[in-house]
């Protein structure tokens, strides 16, 4: 590879080291877009898995602690990354803001479920709770 | 472990609030959906005379409860031999 680029440049005339010349700062203009965009394109993908999973293991059922522990550590890495991402995108001129709302959303639906299986609520007192603010229906007791 | 043998109208209108903002599949309406649910949060908390962040906890802890429930009320057919 490397030798292809020395023998491309040594046979050049100058016409051609003009035209890369002018290339050159194109595809540096198109840069940060192309990498915001394949890094969202990952990002999302990989959130969405995840948000699957999390549906399915941790909120649709009673998790494992080795569920819970991972949960901890990928939902850290997707809100870290995504609070990475938001900044770049709040630029007003950055080239990538089309993306902006769906990482703010994603973001919100990402602390906020982490909120909800990380720092829940006892059951002794939602059971309180439950019964003092809808106390004619929702019966909230102890299963077996 | 709690469960829930009948279901209040106003927990059940905060649980889907809950529900419709967590599942928005591509996160563009996360935001507007939040909102819905943060107003109902509120209402309720004025009716009920409690702050909004304890009304809010008992949701969010309600929901997992109440999808659990959900889920194991039809159990999935086992493939077939």
């Amino acid at each position: 590879m490397m030798r292809d680029v020395e023998r491309l440049l040594a046979s050049n005339a100058y016409g051609s080291v003009k035209t890369m010349e002018i290339a050159i700062p194109t595809a540096v203009s198109e840069f940060d877009t192309s990498l915001l965009r394949a890094w969202f394109e990952v990002w999302i993908k990989l959130a969405n898995d995840f948000r699957q999973w999390e549906r399915e293991e941790l909120i649709e059922k009673a998790p494992s602690a080795e569920s819970l522990a991972t949960h901890k550590r990928t939902a850290a890495t997707l809100i870290r990354s995504a609070h990475l991402m938001q900044s770049l995108m709040e630029d007003p001129e950055h080239p990538s803001r089309e993306f902006l709302p769906e990482v703010q959303g994603k973001l919100l639906q990402l602390q906020d479920t982490w909120d909800m299986i990380h720092n829940p609520m006892s059951d002794e007192e939602a059971g309180r709770l439950l019964a003092e603010i809808f106390p004619d229906e929702p019966r909230a007791r102890g299963a077996a | 472990m709690l469960r829930y043998s009948l279901m209040n109208p106003e927990l059940e209108a905060l649980l889907k609030a809950w529900d419709s903002y967590q599942q928005d599949k591509r996160g563009e309406e996360a935001r507007m959906l939040r909102s819905l649910y943060d107003a109902l949060v509120e209402r309720v908390a004025l009716a009920h005379n409690r702050d909004k962040g304890t009304i809010d906890r008992l949701v969010k802890h309600s929901y997992r409860r109440w999808q659990q429930a959900n889920s194991s009320e039809f159990p999935k057919l086992p493939p077939r031999a």
